[in-house]
């Protein structure tokens, strides 16, 4: 293993620079040049922190050391690389040096960054002191386990427990959400408020009776006393009405029978009144239709150009005439062409065959005889005659005017076909009006205007009557009513017999009954007040209760069905079944909180312990080294815990025959801070102060040596480098070998540990040369040499 | 693993030996507790064991 240690800047501390190969090797030199800094620094590299207990040392650190590159080249290994600044770690904060953080350092393995927790895996740097006593050793001891302690409580305390813990506060939660105990109060509050509710309401319900009963006999009393004061005119009162009803209901008959027949009159007036109403419409509206009738054939007249329908036929022939004539003309003129073109086509071959002598040949037979004729030069001529009766040109107005008065022509005719029509309809509208105005002149004689007023009269003074009835009739049904109230005498004797019961049975005389239902009209509203309150005091404590069995029911049905308290469910305790009880429902729940309270308390004691015993291991080792210490509950355990780790030492039959080569038994009490053990039937008692001479620092640094095994593994991705400091003073010269032997074994059994023993320079090299054997010259001139150039050197120990 | 299995059975890497001597000085069931939950055995099953040793 090679250690290089390379000052970049700033520092002022000296320092080694190198130690060549650490697999086993001896490294001496001058007081004051840096060896131990040099493994000090190591140490903080490897993430120890070394100055934990000497802040002032680490104040001096910070400041002194400055800016170095530091590598550890491991054979067929990694070459771990550290980079830093010592003045960016910090002084110490209240008399403690702060942890080793990874910000401390820039880290490579191979020329890779890594992190200085994974140098932490890979790599152990211990500094064993040969000036450490037994004190020391222990208390180095009891603070690595503090140091490892903590890292493991770290992640057990916020790992697994934790996660036990917080399942457990599923369950904590679920139950603490009901106050089980308040829910027993809030059912017994319920039931005594229902209990005081049914009796106020059984109380007012009594006085209800009471005041009833009292009350009835009071209206009793008076209905028997009113009797005797109004019955009897009231009797005479009611005969009187009775008669006056009569005479009033026959005065009614009459004067309905009245209405009702003229209400017929009225009824038949109102029909004719209809009647002429219509009369009259239908009059005006034949009327009319006759006079537009009789513009209407008027027109027709003018258009056929006559004066009366007298005239009528011989108007027509006349336009008859005129129009064949016209239309024949017309004809002529659309005629005209076509016909001129056969005749000039027929005149051609006529007047060529004139040209060849047959002008006097029959060209057309014109009887059946078929000897007269036309000749050829007959027919051309009236071929010519015709062509020359024929108009090519006639002008549009000619045209024009043929059109309008062919027009005029065949209105006419329609007008004269018309006018026999509607000539025979004036009539037969002159006949329908006749039959109207004959109709409403029969209407208007019959017309009779009284009946309606004498009917209204009538009407009137039968309201009149009907009003008079009702009155007379609501009077003596009054009256009956009164006399009803007042009863009979069989009635007034029942009502008597009525009233003094329930004046006996309440307890009360005639002379006091009017106080007596005053009283109890009283006391019946207080029973109310009271009812009312105890009603409101049931509802509000119903409410709670209810609140409660909602909470109860939601517990239950979490614990029956939640998947995340299934644990609870296969644990085989007894849970609320679901439709339970609710009473029952909470002694179940009650029943598994004290179950779970034990959960918990379990829970919380594991948690209690392990917590306090980190405190305690830095007690323990404060004790040890004499300050004063806060003991905890499991102070004891601890302490006695780190004793046994000590005796233990003490049974590797090398340390003890070093430390106690006489002790038979042997017990560690670090409480008194004492070892106390049989000797030749005798028990002896040693401070362990005491152990501290060189023999003593031989066996102590065995044992710490076999400490080393019990702490992680090493193995071919963990390397441990141990350094022996100061063991010049101790150790004496003739136990070298001793050590030696010691380390040579314990580096051929593990190949991942490497010993650097250190020692202050005690001999002259260059004169150990100059005066040895010529085999061993060699070594001491080139240790001299090493000397003169860097003030240590580095050899296979032991030299 | 049967609750009954006994504590010298157990394989302890991860707890330290100080732990296990302030749980079992508090007893056997504590002791077997710390086990228990350090070896990963799952919350569920923890609590359930503790839940039947209370009933």
């Amino acid at each position: 293993m090679r250690i290089e240690i390379r000052k970049v800047s700033g520092g002022y501390l000296p320092i080694i620079g190198e130690i060549e190969d650490a697999r086993l090797c001896q490294l001496e030199g001058y007081n004051g040049i840096g060896k131990t800094l040099a493994i000090r620094v190591l140490q903080l590299c490897a993430g120890d922190q070394p100055y934990r207990d000497q802040p002032a040392a680490w104040d001096t650190l910070v400041t002194g050391l400055g800016s170095l590159d530091v590598s550890l080249a491991v054979p067929d290994g990694p070459r771990w690389r550290w980079q830093f600044d010592s003045t960016s770690w910090g002084q110490s904060d209240k008399g403690v040096a702060p942890e080793v953080k990874e910000s401390f350092f820039h880290i490579t393995k191979d020329d890779a960054p890594v992190t200085l927790a994974e140098v932490q895996e890979a790599l152990e740097v211990v500094r064993i002191g040969g000036d450490d006593d037994l004190v020391d050793t222990i208390a180095r001891h009891v603070d690595g386990s503090l140091r490892e302690y903590r890292e493991w409580w770290s992640s057990f305390g916020g790992g697994p427990l934790d996660q036990v813990e917080r399942r457990a506060d599923d369950l904590r939660s679920l139950l603490g959400a009901v106050d089980l105990d308040a829910f027993a109060r809030h059912a017994r509050e319920a039931r005594h408020a229902a209990d005081r509710h049914s009796d106020a309401a059984r109380a007012r319900e009594a006085r209800a009776r009471r005041s009833g009963a009292l009350t009835r006999a009071l209206a009793l009393d008076e209905k028997l006393a009113a009797r005797g004061r109004r019955g009897p005119a009231l009797d005479e009162e009611i005969a009187e009405l009775a008669g006056k009803l009569a005479t009033l209901d026959e005065a009614h008959e009459l004067l309905q029978t009245q209405v009702s027949r003229l209400e017929g009159l009225i009824t038949e007036g109102a029909e004719a009144e209809k009647a002429l109403t219509n009369a009259r419409t239908s009059e005006r509206r034949e009327r009319n239709r006759l006079a537009n009738k009789q513009r209407e054939v008027e027109t027709a007249l003018r258009e056929a150009g006559i004066a009366s329908l007298g005239e009528g036929t011989e108007a027509k022939k006349r336009a008859q005439g005129e129009l064949q004539d016209l239309l024949t003309r017309r004809a002529a003129i659309d005629e005209a062409p076509a016909l001129s073109a056969v005749l000039d086509e027929l005149a051609g071959p006529l007047t060529g065959a004139q040209r060849i002598g047959l002008g006097a040949s029959v060209a057309l037979v014109t009887d059946d005889t078929g000897v007269g004729g036309l000749t050829v030069s007959d027919t051309l001529e009236g071929i010519r005659r015709r062509r020359g009766q024929l108009h090519f040109d006639t002008p549009d107005e000619l045209l024009a005017d043929l059109d309008r008065r062919l027009a005029v022509l065949r209105k006419r005719l329609e007008r004269l076909d018309e006018l026999p029509s509607l000539l025979e309809q004036v009539e037969a509208d002159r006949r329908r009006l006749a039959t109207a105005e004959r109709r409403l002149r029969e209407l208007t004689e019959t017309a009779d205007r009284d009946v309606s007023q004498q009917l209204d009269e009538l009407r009137q003074g039968r309201n009149e009557l009907e009003g008079r009835i009702r009155e007379a009739a609501a009077r003596r049904a009054a009256l009956v009513d009164q006399q009803n109230e007042l009863g009979d005498d069989a009635t007034a004797e029942r009502w008597r017999y009525e009233r003094d019961e329930l004046l006996a049975t309440h307890g009360v005389t005639r002379d006091l009954l009017s106080d007596a239902v005053a009283e109890a009209d009283r006391d019946f509203e207080t029973a109310g007040t009271d009812l009312h309150f105890a009603a409101k005091e049931l509802d509000q404590s119903t409410a709670t209760l209810s609140g409660d069995e909602m909470l109860i029911t939601r517990i239950a049905d979490a614990l029956a069905s939640d998947p995340d308290l299934s644990w609870v469910r296969e644990a085989g305790v007894e849970l609320p079944r679901p439709g339970q009880d609710r009473a029952a429902q909470a002694r179940v729940l009650a029943h598994l909180t004290d179950q779970f309270g034990r959960v918990d308390g379990a829970l919380s004691r594991l948690r209690g312990r392990l917590e306090a015993t980190q405190g305690t291991l830095g007690a323990v080792r404060d004790k040890l080294r004499g300050q004063q210490a806060d003991e905890g509950v499991v102070f004891d355990v601890v302490l006695d815990w780190a004793a046994r780790e000590i005796e233990a030492w003490f049974s590797d039959p090398a340390v003890r025959r070093a430390l106690l080569p006489e002790a038979e038994s042997l017990e560690v009490d670090l409480g008194d801070r004492v070892v106390r053990w049989w000797e030749g039937g005798a028990l002896r008692e040693r401070p362990l102060e005491a152990f501290s001479s060189g023999e003593q620092v031989f066996a102590l640094t065995r044992a710490r040596l076999a400490l080393l095994d019990t702490r992680q593994p090493l193995g071919p991705k963990r390397q441990r480098l141990v350094f022996l400091d100061e063991f010049g003073a101790f150790v004496a010269e003739n136990r070298k070998a001793d050590l030696a032997e010691l380390l040579r074994k314990r580096r051929d059994d593990r190949p991942e540990e490497s010993f650097v023993c250190v020692f202050p320079l005690t001999r002259d090299y260059r004169a150990l040369a100059e005066s040895s054997l010529p085999e061993h010259r060699t070594l001491y001139g080139d240790l001299a040499d090493q000397l003169d150039n860097r003030e240590y050197f580095t050899a296979a120990f032991p030299v | 693993m049967s609750d009954e299995t006994s504590l010298s059975e157990r394989e302890t890497p991860s707890v330290p030996e100080v732990a296990l001597v302030v749980s079992r000085a508090e007893g056997d069931r504590e002791e077997l507790l710390l086990l228990r939950i350090a070896e990963g055995e799952s919350a569920e099953r923890v609590l359930r064991w503790l839940l039947e040793d209370a009933n």
